[in-house]
C-alpha cells in the first residue's frame, strides 16, 4: 500500500507533466512548425492511444480468463496497418481534400452533406464511447483503490471523472484549430504511449525474472488449456475478435481522430504501417507472462484485471507498482481525451450547433459570436460525454470484466464499416441505403449487445433477457430468431454488422441518389483524382462579400478570416481587401468552414447566405468524366475497329489488284512474245531458204522476198501498237485535239483500205452525208481508229455480198457514227473481251491481227474524250459506234 | 479460421515458451517485416508519394 498523499501528488505530478508538455507543443507549434512533432514516430505514438487501460490492465486478465484469445485484439489493427493501410491512405486524402473533422462529418459528407447521417452517426458514437469512458474510469478507480486502499469507488471515479474532463476542454478546445488539429495534446498523448509501454515492460519483466525464475519456468505446469483458454482457438469467436478489432482500430471516433484527422503527412502512413503492430507487439509480449506469474504467484480469487498492479504490490515493489499504475493512469487519460474530443467535435458540429443556428438565425442577418459557442458547445458535450460514462459506471455497477466492456463498444462502432468501406469505394452507394444499414445496425446492437450488458437494470429486465419480451424465446437478445448456443459476441456480431451491410448494399441497390449525393460519391471514389481541384462552380449566385466575411469571422475567428479573405483577394489581383463573391470563393469559404464545424453544417451556412447549393464544375466534371469516358472508349474502340476493317478491306483489293495486274502482266508478256514469234519465224525460215544450198527459183525469190517484207512490216507494226498502247496506258500520249470534218476522216479511212474494199467489192453507204460535220479529235488518230474498225468490218465479213454502212447521229454536243456490216456482227460474248488486248472475236477470218486494234482504237478513243463501243439491236445484230465531242469549224483549218 | 491453424496446437514448448504462443509472436513479427519491407520498396519506387499538407493553417 502507497500512502493516499503520496499517489495523489504522484498523480497530480505527471498530469502538469502533461500540462506542461501538451502547453508547450501547442505554443510552439503556433510559432512555426515543430520538426519533431511532424515526425512519423510521434504520429505512430499518437495512435497506440488504441492501447487504453483495457489493455493495460484488460489484457491481463484476458489472458489468466481466456489464454491467447488476447492477441486478437492486437491482431486484427496489425493486420489493417500491414496489408490494408492503403485503405487508410485513402481515409487521409479524402479528409484532407474535404476538410473532414470526425468519423461522422465523413459520413454525412460523402452521403450528400446530410444532417441526418451526422446526427446518427454521432449518436452511435456517444453511445458506444460511453462505456468504453465508464471502463477507463473503472479500471483507474480500481487500481486507486489497490495503491491506495480506499473504498468507496463512485466518489473516486466521480474525481477522475471530472480531473479528466477538466483536462480535455483545457486542451482539446483552448481554441478552434482549422483542421481539428491538436498538436498539443498529440504530444502528450506520444508521451504517455511511451510511459504505459515502458510500464507494461518493466512489470513484464519483474514478474518474469524477478518473481519467477525466467520464461521456462512462467510456463511450466500450465496446462495447455489455459494457454489455448476455454474457447476454440482460431474457431468462431476468434475470427470474431480479429473483426471487430480491425474495424475498431478505423471505425472507433479516437482512432479515426488519430490517424486520419491528426495526421499531417499521408507517408506517416508508411512508417505506422510497421511501427504501429510493432508497439502491439511490444506491448503484448509480456501480458501472458504476468497473467499465469499472478495466478501462479497471487492468492485464488484475485482479480486477474489487476495482476498488473497487485504482482509488484505482493513482492514489495511499492515504485514498480507506483510506475505501473501510472501506466494505467496513462492508458487511461489518453483514451479519454482524444475519444472525449473526437466526440465533442461530433456533438457541437452535428447536433448542438445545427440547433443553436436555427434558434439564432445566425446568418445574413443576425449577430452572434459562433466561435464562443462552438467552443462552449464543445466544453458541455466534453463534460456531457464523461457525464455519461460516469454514469454508465454507475448503473453498471462497474463489476463486469473490463474486456467485456470494451467488446461492447467495438461492436457499436463496427456499425460505421459497411457505410465507411461503402462510401469510398462504391460509387452507387447512397444516403438512404447507409441510414437503413447504420438504424437496423445500431438497433440490433443495442438489443443483443449493449442494453444485456447492463444485466436487466437498464431499460430491458433481466425476465426479457433470459426469456425474451412477452415470453417470446425467438425475441430472446443474446437467441435471436432460433440462434442459440452462440457466444453472445459473435451473435450480436452477425446480426448487426451482418443485417447492416445487407440492408445497406440492398437499399443502395434500390434507391437513387439526389445530385449531390452522385457528386459526393464521385469526389470520395475517385479522390485521387481530383486533389487539386479548381472548386469554380456553375451556380450564378449574387452574394453579398461582406456577409461572408461576417460569417468567416464568426466560425474562423476575426485573423484568421482576414488572412483568408487577403489571400483570396490577392489570387483574383483584386486591389481590395476583400474578394469577388465568385463561386471559387463561396466553395473555398465552404471548404474553410468544413474544417471548424464539419461539411454539413458548413454547407448549411453557406447555402442559407448564397441561397444556392454549390455544386462544382470540378463535381459535375467528375460525374461527368465517368461515364464520358466509358463512351469515349468505347467510340474509339468502335472507329478503330471499323478503321482497321476498312484498312484490311483496301489491303485485300489491293492486294486482289496486285494480283491481276501481275496475272495480266504474264499474260501480256506471253501474248506478246507468241504474236513477234509468229513473224519473226516466217521471215527467218524465208530467208534461210534464200541463203541455202537449195534452187530457189526467181519467181520463188520474189515471192519468199516478198513475204518477208510483208511480215516485217506485221512485226513493225505491231511493235508500233506496242509502244502505242504501253504509252497510252501510262499516260504518256497526249493527243492535241482539233476541229476535224468528219466527211474527210471517213473517206480518208476508206481510201486506206480501197485495196481491201475493191477486192471484196464491198458496197458502202454512207448517210446522211457528213459533210461539214467537224468533231473535236486528232485527225490522224480518228484516221487511224476508223480504218482498224472499217478494216475488220472488212476482214470479218463472211456474206456473199459484203456492205459497210455508215451512219451518223448528232445532237447540240455529240456525234455518233455508227459502222454497221452485214458480216454477222459481234457477239454478246465477244463484247465483253475484244477490247481487252491480244483478244480476238470468234468470227473466221483470212487475216487476224494481233489482238491490239480495239484495244488501241478505244484508248485513242478514249483520248480524244469520246469512246468506241459495241450496240447491240438484237442478239445477233451488232455494230461499232464512235461517240466524240462536237466542234465548230475552225477557220483556219477550213483553209 | 483454416485448419493450418490447428497444425501449431501442439502441446510442446520452444525456449520454454510454449508452441501456439510462440507461433502467433512469429508469425506476428513476420508480418511487421514483411509490411515495413513492402513500404520500404513502395517509397523507393515512389508508390507513396510524400504529400506535404497545406491545409495546417493554425502555425
Amino acid at each position: 500500500m502507497l500512502s493516499v498523499d503520496i499517489l495523489l501528488t504522484v498523480c497530480l505530478g505527471y498530469v502538469a507533466l502533461l500540462f506542461v508538455i501538451a502547453f508547450i507543443v501547442d505554443r510552439r507549434s503556433r510559432q512555426g512548425p515543430m520538426r519533431w512533432l511532424h515526425s512519423p514516430v510521434i504520429y505512430t505514438l499518437s495512435i497506440s492511444v488504441y492501447c487504453t487501460s483495457w489493455t493495460f490492465y484488460g489484457a491481463v486478465g484476458s489472458a489468466a480468463r481466456n489464454g491467447l484469445e488476447f492477441v486478437t485484439i492486437y491482431l486484427g489493427p496489425t493486420l489493417v496497418f500491414v496489408g490494408w493501410w492503403w485503405l487508410l491512405r485513402k481515409l487521409v486524402r479524402i479528409a484532407k481534400v474535404h476538410r473532414t473533422t470526425s468519423i461522422a462529418d465523413l459520413i454525412s459528407s460523402r452521403y450528400g452533406k446530410s444532417p441526418s447521417l451526422a446526427v446518427l452517426v454521432t449518436l452511435i458514437a456517444v453511445t458506444a464511447t460511453t462505456p468504453y469512458i465508464a471502463l477507463q474510469l473503472q479500471s483507474v478507480t480500481r487500481s486507486y483503490q489497490v495503491i491506495a486502499g480506499e473504498s468507496d469507488g463512485i466518489t473516486t471515479a466521480f474525481w477522475i471523472a471530472a480531473g479528466m474532463a477538466l483536462f480535455t476542454i483545457l486542451f482539446g478546445t483552448r481554441n478552434l484549430d482549422a483542421n481539428e488539429r491538436h498538436h498539443g495534446v498529440v504530444a502528450a498523448i506520444a508521451f504517455e504511449a511511451i510511459v504505459k509501454l515502458l510500464a507494461l515492460i518493466a512489470v513484464g519483466v519483474f514478474a518474469v525474472w524477478g518473481v519467477a525464475g525466467g520464461l521456462g519456468d512462467v510456463f511450466a505446469d500450465v496446462p495447455a488449456e489455459a494457454i489455448r483458454g476455454a474457447g476454440d482457438i482460431f474457431g468462431p469467436r476468434w475470427v470474431t475478435l480479429t473483426f471487430l478489432s480491425a474495424t475498431a482500430v478505423i471505425c472507433l471516433p479516437r482512432q479515426f481522430q488519430v490517424t486520419v484527422v491528426e495526421n499531417i503527412e499521408e507517408r506517416h502512413l508508411g512508417t505506422a504501417s510497421w511501427l504501429f503492430p510493432l508497439y502491439l507487439l511490444g506491448i503484448s509480449l509480456f501480458i501472458m507472462p504476468i497473467a499465469f506469474v499472478g495466478l501462479k504467484v497471487l492468492p485464488a480469487g484475485s482479480n486477474p484485471d489487476l495482476f498488473v498492479l497487485t504482482l509488484p504490490l505482493s513482492e514489495q515493489q511499492n515504485g514498480l507498482a507506483l510506475f505501473a499504475f501510472l501506466g494505467g493512469f496513462s492508458s487511461a487519460t489518453s483514451m479519454v481525451i482524444v475519444a472525449a474530443i473526437a466526440v465533442s467535435t461530433m456533438v457541437s458540429n452535428h447536433i448542438v450547433m445545427p440547433v443553436a443556428l436555427q434558434l439564432l438565425s445566425v446568418g445574413r442577418n443576425v449577430r452572434g459570436d459562433v466561435r464562443w459557442l462552438l467552443l462552449t458547445s464543445r466544453r458541455v458535450s466534453i463534460a456531457a460525454i464523461l457525464g455519461l460514462g460516469f454514469l454508465y459506471f454507475r448503473i453498471s455497477g462497474g463489476s463486469d470484466a473490463l474486456a467485456a466492456i470494451g467488446l461492447i463498444a467495438f461492436v457499436g462502432v463496427a456499425q460505421f464499416l459497411p457505410s465507411l468501406i461503402g462510401g469510398i469505394f462504391w460509387r452507387s452507394a447512397n444516403r438512404a441505403g447507409a441510414l437503413t444499414g447504420l438504424i437496423s445496425g445500431a438497433l440490433l446492437w443495442a438489443y443483443t449487445l449493449f442494453l444485456p450488458s447492463f444485466g436487466g437494470d437498464f431499460i430491458i429486465s433481466l425476465s426479457v433477457i433470459t426469456d425474451g419480451p412477452w415470453g417470446i424465446a425467438a425475441l430472446r437478445p443474446q437467441a435471436l430468431f432460433g440462434l442459440t448456443d452462440m457466444d453472445p459476441l459473435v451473435h450480436a456480431v452477425i446480426w448487426s454488422v451482418g443485417f447492416n451491410a445487407l440492408s445497406f448494399v440492398i437499399v443502395s441497390s434500390l434507391t437513387g441518389a439526389n445530385a449531390l449525393e452522385r457528386l459526393q460519391s464521385a469526389l470520395f471514389v475517385n479522390v485521387y483524382r481530383s486533389v487539386e481541384e479548381d472548386m469554380s462552380n456553375v451556380t450564378a449566385q449574387t452574394v453579398d462579400t461582406e456577409d461572408l466575411f461576417v460569417l468567416a469571422q464568426r466560425i474562423l475567428g476575426q485573423a484568421h478570416a482576414a488572412r483568408l479573405f487577403e489571400e483570396m483577394a490577392r489570387a483574383q489581383g483584386s486591389a481590395h481587401d476583400l474578394p469577388q463573391a465568385t463561386d471559387t470563393v463561396v466553395a473555398r469559404l465552404e471548404r474553410e468552414l468544413a474544417g471548424s464545424i464539419g461539411a454539413a453544417s458548413a454547407h448549411a451556412m453557406v447555402t442559407r447566405i448564397t441561397g444556392y447549393q454549390m455544386v462544382g464544375m470540378t463535381e459535375l466534371i467528375d460525374i461527368a468524366s465517368e461515364t464520358q469516358q466509358l463512351i469515349e472508349t468505347s467510340r474509339q474502340l468502335s472507329e478503330k475497329s471499323a478503321e482497321l476493317e476498312r484498312t484490311a478491306q483496301e489491303l485485300r483489293n489491293v492486294n486482289e489488284r496486285l494480283r491481276a495486274l501481275d496475272s495480266q502482266k504474264d499474260d501480256f508478256l506471253s501474248q506478246v512474245s507468241h504474236e513477234l514469234r509468229t513473224p519473226m519465224t516466217s521471215i527467218r525460215s524465208f530467208s534461210e531458204l534464200l541463203l541455202g544450198d537449195e534452187e530457189v527459183s526467181e519467181d520463188q525469190q520474189a515471192r519468199f522476198t516478198s513475204i518477208i517484207h510483208d511480215e516485217s512490216q506485221r512485226l513493225t507494226r505491231l511493235l508500233d501498237e506496242i509502244l502505242d498502247i504501253s504509252r497510252l496506258e501510262a499516260g504518256l500520249l497526249s493527243l492535241p485535239l482539233e476541229p476535224v470534218e468528219m466527211h474527210a476522216a471517213v473517206t480518208a479511212a476508206f481510201d486506206s483500205i480501197a485495196g481491201m474494199t475493191h477486192s471484196r467489192k464491198v458496197e458502202i453507204d454512207i448517210h446522211p452525208a457528213l459533210t461539214g460535220l467537224m468533231v473535236s479529235a486528232n485527225a490522224d488518230r480518228l484516221r487511224q481508229v476508223l480504218i482498224n474498225v472499217l478494216s475488220n468490218a472488212v476482214k470479218y465479213n463472211t456474206s456473199a455480198k459484203p456492205r459497210i454502212e455508215v451512219r451518223t447521229v448528232t445532237d447540240s454536243k455529240e456525234v455518233w457514227v455508227d459502222v454497221v456490216d452485214n458480216g454477222g456482227g459481234v457477239t454478246r460474248a465477244d463484247a465483253a473481251t475484244i477490247f481487252e488486248k491480244f483478244a480476238r472475236g470468234n468470227r473466221p477470218s483470212t487475216d487476224q491481227g494481233a489482238g491490239l486494234g480495239l484495244p488501241i482504237s478505244r484508248a485513242f478513243m478514249n483520248a480524244m474524250n469520246g469512246d468506241l463501243t459495241v450496240e447491240f439491236v438484237s442478239e445477233s445484230v451488232s455494230f461499232f459506234r464512235l461517240s466524240l465531242a462536237r466542234a465548230e469549224a475552225n477557220p483556219a483549218a477550213a483553209q | 479460421m483454416p485448419p493450418i491453424g490447428a497444425i501449431f496446437l501442439v502441446d510442446t514448448t520452444l525456449f520454454g515458451v510454449p508452441f501456439p504462443l510462440a507461433y502467433i509472436f512469429v508469425v506476428w513479427v513476420l508480418l511487421i517485416v514483411g509490411g515495413a519491407s513492402l513500404v520500404k520498396a513502395l517509397q523507393d519506387s515512389d508508390g507513396l508519394h510524400p504529400t506535404t499538407d497545406t491545409s495546417d493553417t493554425s502555425s
